[in-house]
């Protein structure tokens, strides 16, 4: 992942989920699993989010006449709930699908389990 | 270099392929047999039932959507298909649709007889068995009671597992091999009996006694290969495609020029099963995930509605997913994960032309299906008897989508049917998923409106056969498990005829 591509998806992550935002450490396991995921994905549907974050920063110039990444966190918050809600269905289940994995890493943080009241995987196998 | 000549060739080491297999070795014991499978060699030993890790063991990471984006479809691509990932709820095809089957598409094997006597073999094999009350979760517990309150009859599941430790997450692979899929049935079994398994071996195209393949690295972690890197082309005196809903299809398509097949219905009528997975608050900490994740379901409205509910549960990632919302309030309603209720909604969805796998210029799978009105509607029904459920065992807080509210609280338990409604139903919003895709390659007495005749041989083709979900002519309305390794199992049992 490139800086810029990763920087970006850390700011729309920080707006699906505030802890992100909050919390270093957090975000820094939150990116390794993403990592992880984004690099096991299929090059078409990689391609297809590198795509669609370079779309949200395009559009941030139309919207808020600025980049993404120089937003307030108010701002990028409402920049998302806009496009969320954008005419063109394409980019809504894009934003949607991208949130799908957003989730999935941030909830698949070990230090994120007690704040959702989870012990964590029963297993007897651990390699 | 290895000998590439075999007398068959099986594409594909899912519960279609591996069940075909299985049988054909029964009668045939001398036959020389490949499977040739494109995931990696991974067994028990290899899960942690840690989501991050195990998303390895699906397509995509397990984010394979339609071409229109709508809904998502989960397949496994290890050893064992999806197999490896599936629950292990076993149902046996409804009479309506096998009687359906039958006068419709001319499937005249599939008599009483038939089915009976192959599904009592099959369901001995595999461990099938109705679970005890005791092993009921209290998600499971407070389904049937709000189920009850609400005069909605449930019946209990029979799930096919051995020694099962409840550890929960059923779909991120069984560290114990408790759950009985190809990987710890048949897989064991033609291993002893000689068949060659090639893992990392990706079959792009076909041709007559030909498969043209690339055998990949193995990845971390994973089992060697047994055969080196590169590209081989292997013989066989014939070919059985069994990679599932999502590659059978798009092999056929992508060999279709070299076999000269026509046939316009490859990849069609393909059916999804299309799914939404929900979650109530409930007032009590139940640590639904632990346990068993289900063990009861409603047919009730199955003829009516063209739906079915399953109890289920999901790990943290995907239980986020499936909650509409984010934000704050999402990661709110999140921390109440001890808590949660899961119900698993199915829509019958009809086999409709236009609904088909297709492939892309680079010869990938597409997907292109479109939910017809129909589902929309059995899904808002749907949705609304599940929250029903939901209030009357007791949730306090209910994340659906289509609805205009979330959460959806007891206030509005009277106003459910104004709530929930099918204007609200965003489907690029939603997290509509799949995880039984079937048809594309529908089995059926006449080329006309199918692909492969009723011995599973490709229509148009010499030595190619078809033997996974990919065969059913419409939904079977069910969990597909047992009808693939019925109709594989006949399959096995004539093709050497
Ligand atoms: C999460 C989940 C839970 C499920 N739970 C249940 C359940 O409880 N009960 C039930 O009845 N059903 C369940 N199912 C559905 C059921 O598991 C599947 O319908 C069934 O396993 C499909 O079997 P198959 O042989 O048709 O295809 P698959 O299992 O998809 O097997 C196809 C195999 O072919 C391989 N392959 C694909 N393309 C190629 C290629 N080009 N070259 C070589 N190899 C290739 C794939 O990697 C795969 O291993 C579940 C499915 C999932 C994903």
């Amino acid at each position: 992942m490139n800086p810029h591509f990763k920087q970006n998806i850390i700011l729309i992550a920080e707006v699906i989920v505030p802890e992100i935002h909050e919390n270093d450490a957090i975000k820094y396991a939150f990116i390794k699993n993403f990592k992880q995921i984004y690099q096991g994905l299929e090059k078409d549907s990689a391609t297809k989010i590198k795509l669609l974050v370079k779309v949200t920063d395009k559009l941030s110039y139309v919207y808020n006449s600025s980049s993404f990444e120089r937003l307030s966190y108010k701002k990028r918050a409402e920049y998302i709930e806009k496009l969320f809600q954008f005419p063109i269905g394409k980019i809504v289940g894009g934003l949607t699908g991208l949130r799908s994995l957003i989730l999935i890493s941030y909830y698949g943080v070990d230090d994120v389990w007690p704040s959702i009241n989870y012990n964590g995987p029963v297993n007897s196998t651990l390699k | 270099m290895k000998d590439l000549n075999f007398d068959i060739i099986v594409v594909g080491s899912g519960v279609g392929g591996t069940t075909f297999t299985d049988y054909l070795t029964r009668k045939n014991p001398n036959l020389k047999v490949a499977i040739l499978e494109s995931g990696s060699y991974q067994t028990k030993e290899d899960f942690n039932q840690r989501e991050i890790d195990m998303t390895a063991l699906y397509y995509n990471r397990g984010a394979v959507l339609s071409k229109n984006l709508q809904i998502g479809v989960a397949a496994g691509n290890t050893l064992g298909g999806s197999s490896a990932v599936y629950t292990g709820v076993s149902f046996r095809p409804p009479n309506s649709v096998l009687n359906n089957w039958q006068k419709e598409f001319g499937l005249e094997f599939l008599t009483e007889k038939f089915v009976n006597r192959s599904l009592d073999e099959i369901e001995r094999e595999i461990s099938v068995h109705e679970l005890p009350k005791s092993w009921d979760n209290d998600n499971n517990i407070f389904f049937q009671k709000g189920a009850k309150k609400l005069g909605i009859p449930v019946k209990r599941l029979k799930i096919n597992t051995k020694d099962c430790l409840q550890q929960g997450f059923c779909n991120l692979g069984c560290t114990t091999g408790a759950k009985q899929g190809a990987l710890e049935v048949q897989i064991p079994k033609i291993l002893k009996k000689g068949v060659q398994i090639f893992c990392n071996t990706n079959v792009i195209s076909i041709e007559e006694n030909k498969v043209n393949v690339v055998v990949t690295d193995n990845p971390r972690n994973t089992n060697p290969n047994n055969l080196e890197s590169g590209t081989y082309q292997l013989t066989a005196k014939k070919i059985v495609l069994a990679a599932g809903v999502l590659n059978t299809p798009a092999i056929l398509l992508r060999s279709a020029k070299k076999l000269g097949l026509k046939n316009k219905n490859i990849g069609r009528y393909l059916t999804l099963h299309p799914a939404f997975n929900i979650n109530g608050i409930h007032h009590k900490t139940i640590k639904n995930y632990r346990g068993f994740p289900k063990t009861v379901y409603s047919d009730h409205f199955s003829d009516t509605d063209n739906f079915y509910l399953e109890t289920s549960f999901y790990f943290p990632g995907v239980t986020a997913k499936n909650i509409p919302g984010y934000g704050k309030m999402h990661q709110e309603i999140m921390k109440n994960y001890d808590k949660m209720m899961s119900i698993l909604i199915l829509v019958h969805d009809k086999a409709e032309f236009n609904n088909k796998i297709t492939i892309d210029k680079k010869g990938n799978t597409v997907i292109d299906y479109s939910l017809s009105n129909n589902s929309k509607k059995a899904l808002v029904k749907a949705l609304q008897v599940a929250t029903k459920i939901f209030f009357e065992a007791g949730c306090e807080q209910i994340m659906v989508p289509a609805s205009d509210k979330l959460p959806l609280t007891p206030e509005d338990k009277k106003n459910i049917e104004n709530l929930i409604l099918e204007k609200y139903l965003n489907l690029y919003k939603t997290p509509l998923s799949s995880a039984h895709p079937q048809g594309g390659a529908r089995m059926g007495k006449s080329a006309a409106n199918s692909v492969c005749d009723n011995y599973g041989k490709v229509y148009g083709t010499k030595s190619i056969y078809v033997s996974d979900a990919s065969l059913f002519p419409t939904s079977v309305k069910v969990n597909p498990y047992e009808t693939i390794m019925l109709l594989s199992k006949w399959i096995a049992e004539n093709i050497m005829k």
